[in-house]
């Protein structure tokens, strides 16, 4: 004899087709374990159905203040949708400030560049060259021909007026002189 | 539902999709009863359930654009939703609890003898015990099965699982309920609560 256990559940709630309806009715009425089991389900059934239908209702007043604040948070998922978010609303802020800058800084610079900027010549002097320590030397003197200033010197230009030269970071030992004799 | 229910239904959700308050008036009306019975049922505290609701519509209403109903019925969409929402609540919250006061502040109030409500108390707290102690997959099959009366079908589309699997957690959780609520069998058949649904 099979018994039909796997089917109780559904046949409680009526969703078994007919011919597995037929089955459990046949079962049932001859064997009396599945009769048991099927008498608990059906009980279990009513009794969990009676329970949650039993189930706290909301109170009307607590319905319209939830629909109050549903309400609140549409709106703000309304508004942030219509106004730029806070970093957007940031960077527009910051760029007239940004522009201002610009504009008073890239003259200044453009000026230093163009005061610094070695004319198109056929010699370059080692001048532009920071690390150079050129007080106590003569220059060196590079040629480049006919050529247009490379990058590099260029590089080196703004490094040399970006930067303050330190005592002690020259490359170039200081001369050793002697002290006095006593 | 029936036909003419269902297409006002659809006209309401067609007239929220459009941003129509009034409607989405109506369709909270409508379904905050349900909803909040489930969550309840699910999360077994009142504070809970009422914070779920608030976020499951909010939600809705905002993703309504996206609800196809050709796909699903609203309250199948909405109770998913509603179903997520517990989950996600229940992952933050490890322990459900219930408090007493409000267990005796539903129990009907005009019943004329006290010995009856202690009783039904008495039932409610056991089969509630034995809800809270089923897994959260079990109880909330549970919930879907019993509280609404969802077809396996309609389960299966709110858990996001299989019919077959929705059918085999609630079978699971009445094995558990019947051996948890072995003991007190006896009180239950004989119907604290009256039995007039048996």
């Amino acid at each position: 004899m099979t018994h039909v256990d796997h089917l109780l559940v559904s046949y409680v709630y009526g969703t078994l087709s007919t011919t597995e309806t037929a089955r459990v009715r046949g079962h049932a009425a001859v064997c009396a374990r599945c009769r048991e089991r099927l008498a608990r389900e059906e009980s279990l059934a009513a009794d969990l159905r009676l329970v949650l239908s039993r189930n706290p209702a909301p109170r009307e007043n607590q319905i319209n203040e939830w629909w109050r604040e549903i309400r609140a948070r549409q709106m703000q998922v309304a508004a942030s949708v219509a106004r730029p978010s806070p970093r957007t609303f940031m960077f527009a802020a910051m760029l007239p400030a940004l522009l201002t800058a610009l504009v008073l800084i890239l003259p200044v610079s453009l000026v230093i560049a163009g005061q610094f900027a070695p004319a198109p010549q056929t010699h370059v002097t080692t001048a532009i060259y920071p690390s150079a320590d050129t007080t106590n030397q003569p220059p060196a003197e590079i040629v480049l021909g006919t050529q247009e200033p490379s990058h590099e010197a260029f590089a080196g230009l703004v490094y040399a007026t970006a930067s303050t030269p330190e005592s002690g970071t020259d490359s170039t030992p200081a001369p050793m002189v002697a002290p006095p004799a006593p | 539902m029936d036909s003419h229910s269902q297409e006002a239904v659809h006209n309401l959700i067609a007239q929220a999709q459009q941003g129509d308050q009034t409607a989405c008036a109506a369709l909270y009306q409508q379904h905050v009863r349900p909803v909040y019975r489930l969550a309840y049922g699910v999360l077994l505290d009142e504070q809970d359930a009422q914070e779920v609701v608030q976020d499951s519509f909010a939600y809705a209403f905002v993703s309504l654009r996206r609800f196809d109903p050709s796909r699903s019925a609203f309250k199948t969409w909405l109770y998913t939703i509603t179903m997520s929402r517990c989950r996600n609540k229940r992952r933050r919250k490890w322990f459900p609890t219930v408090n007493l006061a409000d267990i005796a502040e539903w129990l009907p109030g005009h019943d004329p003898h006290p010995e009856r409500v202690v009783q039904q108390q008495g039932v409610r707290d056991t089969v509630l015990g034995a809800l809270r102690e089923l897994t959260p997959k079990l109880r909330e099959a549970i919930v879907l099965r019993y509280f609404d009366g969802l077809s396996f079908k309609e389960m299966a589309e709110v858990l996001g699982c299989p019919q077959k699997t929705a059918e085999s957690r609630v079978r699971l959780a009445h094995d558990h309920l019947y051996k948890r609520l072995a003991d007190q069998r006896d009180a239950l058949l004989e119907g604290a609560f009256g039995h007039d649904a048996r």
